[in-house]
């Protein structure tokens, strides 16, 4: 037994010994973030980003770049300027850039790089669909587009903008082996698929002074649990919480950046057919007056969020506060408002559920609800398979859902109001809103925010949807400057980290 | 001993291919739209089509499977969904870090619940009902509860070990002894509790044999009995029961590789399912299947050698 106790002391001994030898860490200041997601691919054409963002900004530069509150900056483009039709945008790139594997960045890359990730079959693809072609003119590139894309300089500020090698485009091996121009290289050898990415820095990167620390490791927590407790024992310095780990996390010291992306409330698949009660607006409009929202957010998700009757975001220039007021729940009205309705003896709707992730209680309210002013819930239970791409067909009136909301204006009405729009499963237009978005795409950038206000009204006015509550987005920092959340992005982007 | 081997090895194919048979047809019907998935929620109809003809979807689900099994013989499971990399290069490394702890777990739970078992076994009394109490507590308290506290106690009040992570053994012994630690402690509670419950019954039982009462009258000393004779009679069934805890740990490190942040089947399991990324989840049911098959055929060849008088036909 003694000499079991010695080789075991021997044994730790030495182990301890050689973790001091090879447990250094690598020279200079390492950022350490948490994120939710790991990347599907490295690839330029495949970046994605939300949750997803510092694994393609830490590799590659973009055409431009945001400051937290979405105001665009230079970055590969040192100046951007559209014709007066606004259907020409010419780029003007910087000249000392290079690309990690030596090759000097130029306009013919980054046409070629918009083409791809145009012609690709990753997330950027949809945002370059106005491109009609790119041409490297000199030291600029010119896009001449199909038709007006309000949101085309902030989609270069984004995924889309997104410039590679332009060696590895097309290329498998992009998934694994990223070249781009950005401040961070990946570390292979120190990487480990899917929990750890290892990036050091970019020895050639063309803006070191804007590079804060020398390496990047982003761990993946896919478990809330493991996010909070990696926060709170010093393993990360920044991460998305839930709301409800706020307390412990604070008490370990952190500070938090709150953002309210998302949108949780009623929305309707089903407003063209008249024999169908969504159609009528006195209906979607008793709808929404009767759920008392903020007892919902309470119940719901702990008071975390901020009640709205609006699908445009609290942080938008469309919001107005104003119209918070309309909707004020009351069981009377509602039933004063389906009264008024062609549907006075109430109805029947179709709806979407999917419990695991949305939970029991939310549809159990939304029956109990409905039913005291007459309308009957019936419900289907979706798999997650099928969920989005049913609700997507639509083969419902109505579905419970969570909604990103885009930072750009026009990306959002591409999104949910526009009658092609991904998400306007119906298809549903109103004349005075069609005449706003189109006054909205041929306005100039000053007269948008008020355009875009009134399309907001003329959608709550209308009940379009019937939206709860913003929930809160709520990103965890210690030890690192997170002046704001990044406006439109559920994590700060890496470049607004300091 | 030979032909009992090569016949569970033949049996054990067949199964592997029976269980990959029935679960990539059930994954094919219940996945649902992968394109989608993983395109998102801005992808066009053409886009969703286009991905789907590359991946393969649009082929019959026979001639899919026929496919995937011609690679899966030479063990290449192919390209993940979810992931840049291939299922190989993630699926190998973290079934590495998997077994590590899995193992290390069951070698800690039999050191632990033999010595607690044989003590309660031949003191009985306190010593007895307190290795019931234990026995109480390790099946009625679930893993991640004990995870929870370990980790609130040992990684963030106090910072002792890691609270989320792994790290290689060649890369830092000692930082990777902090990072196992509280996962195979978390994973042991209820496995020393079921092992201990066992092995104290066995002793129990060999302790009362005629065998060990002849052996004391020809003189020979308690200890001596109970180590050489009386734990080698009782070690069959503990060995069984520990061969069942190995394989119900393999389920269990789901969670518990979750809330540590450990690199190994648990995490990967779940974000492949959840991506409905096939190749992934395919070549871990191989991988898991395999691993149940070697460690029955070990746990059966152990207790041969363990106990003459087990048969193996």
């Amino acid at each position: 037994m003694n000499k079991f106790k010695a080789i075991a002391a021997v044994a730790l001994a030495a182990a301890l010994a050689m973790g001091t030898v090879t447990g250094a860490g690598a020279a200079g200041k390492t950022l350490t973030l948490g994120s939710i997601a790991k990347p599907i691919s490295f690839a330029a054409d495949m970046a994605e980003y939300g949750n997803r963002a510092w694994y393609y900004q830490a590799i590659y530069d973009t055409l431009l770049i945001k400051t937290e509150d979405g105001t665009l900056k230079p970055s590969l483009a040192t100046k951007w300027a559209y014709n007066s039709t606004q259907t020409v945008l010419t780029l003007t790139l910087r000249t000392d850039v290079k690309f990690s594997n030596g090759t000097a960045l130029n306009a013919a890359a980054v046409a070629k790089n918009l083409i791809a990730n145009r012609d690709g079959n990753g997330p950027t693809a949809n945002y370059l669909a106005s491109v009609k072609t790119a041409v490297a003119k000199g030291n600029t590139v010119v896009l001449t587009l199909k038709d007006v894309d309000p949101a085309l300089t902030e989609y270069l500020a984004d995924s889309a903008g997104t410039i590679a090698a332009p060696t590895t485009i097309g290329k498998a091996s992009a998934a694994t082996d990223p070249i781009g121009s950005g401040p961070y290289l990946l570390d292979k050898a120190k990487t480990r698929a899917g929990s750890k990415y290892v990036f050091k820095a970019n020895p050639n990167y063309w803006n070191k002074a804007s590079r804060k620390y020398d390496n990047l490791v982003i761990s993946v927590y896919e478990d809330a649990t493991a996010m909070s407790n990696a926060l709170q024992s010093g393993a990360v310095q920044g991460g998305n919480i839930f709301p409800s780990f706020v307390t412990p996390v604070q008490h370990a010291g952190f500070q938090f950046a709150k953002g309210y992306l998302d949108v949780k409330g009623i929305y309707f698949s089903a407003r063209k057919d008249p024999k169908n009660c969504v159609s009528d607006v006195n209906v979607r409009r008793a709808i929404n007056t009767i759920f008392d929202r903020a007892a919902m957010l309470k119940s719901l998700d702990n008071g975390f969020g901020k009640v709205t009757t609006q699908y445009v975001a609290s942080s938008s220039k469309g919001y107005d506060v104003a119209l918070n007021k309309k909707y004020a729940y009351s069981v009377d009205d509602a039933k004063a408002l389906m009264a008024k309705s062609a549907f006075p003896s109430g109805c029947t709707i179709s709806m979407a559920t999917f419990t695991p992730v949305f939970g029991e209680a939310g549809y159990s309210i939304i029956r109990s609800q409905l039913g005291k002013i007459g309308i009957t819930v019936k419900e289907v239970e979706e798999a997650g398979g099928t969920f989005i791409a049913n609700i997507m067909a639509p083969k419902y009136d109505a579905y419970l859902m969570i909604f990103e909301r885009a930072g750009n204006p026009w990306k959002l009405l591409n999104f949910m109001i526009t009658s092609n729009a991904t998400f306007n499963n119906d298809g549903y237009t109103e004349p005075t809103v069609t005449k706003l978005i189109e006054s909205y795409k041929s306005a100039t950038e000053s007269k948008r925010p008020a355009i875009f206000k009134a399309i907001n009204t003329e959608l709550v006015n209308n009940a379009w949807f019937s939206p709860w509550y913003e929930i809160q987005g709520t990103f965890a920092y210690k030890g690192i400057v997170v002046k704001a959340p990044q406006a439109g992005n559920a994590i700060p982007y890496l470049y607004n980290i300091k | 001993m030979l032909i009992f081997t090569l016949r569970r090895i033949a049996n054990g194919l067949v199964m592997l291919v029976a269980v990959s048979f029935v679960a990539f047809f059930l994954l094919r019907i219940g996945a649902g739209n992968v394109a989608r998935l993983i395109l998102g929620l801005q992808a066009t109809p053409e886009q969703i089509a286009e991905l789907n003809e590359q991946l393969g979807l649009n082929r019959p689900l026979i001639e899919q499977f026929s496919t995937w099994l011609a690679n899966a013989a030479r063990l290449d499971f192919g390209d993940s969904w979810s992931m840049p990399e291939t299922v190989n290069e993630v699926l190998f490394p973290r079934l590495g870090v998997t077994l590590t702890i899995v193992t290390l777990t069951t070698i800690v739970a039999a050191i632990v619940a033999i010595i607690l078992g044989t003590l309660a076994a031949i003191h009985g009394g306190a010593i007895d009902r307190i290795v019931q109490f234990i026995g109480l507590i390790g099946f009625s308290v679930p893993g991640f509860l004990v995870a929870f506290f370990l980790v609130t106690l040992f990684a963030i009040q106090n910072k002792i070990f890691n609270a989320v992570g792994y790290v290689d053994f060649v890369d830092s012994p000692s930082e990777w002894a902090k990072s196992i630690t509280l996962p195979v402690a978390a994973l042991s509670l209820s496995a020393i509790a079921s092992v201990a419950q066992q092995v104290r019954g066995s002793v129990t039982d060999a302790i009362n044999m005629d065998y060990v009462r002849t052996l004391r009258a020809r003189g020979l000393s308690f200890n001596r009995v109970v180590y050489k004779h009386v734990l080698r009679n009782a070690g069959g069934p503990a060995l069984s029961i520990l061969g069942v805890q190995f394989v119900g740990m393999l389920g269990g490190a789901i969670l518990i590789e979750q809330i540590f942040a450990i690199p190994g089947l648990g995490p990967y399991a779940v974000g492949a399912t959840s991506m409905s990324d096939i190749p992934a989840v395919m070549g871990l049911v191989v991988v898991t299947a395999l691993v149940v098959i070697v460690v029955n055929l070990v746990i059966d060849l152990l207790s041969a050698a363990l106990n003459p008088k087990v048969r193996l036909s």
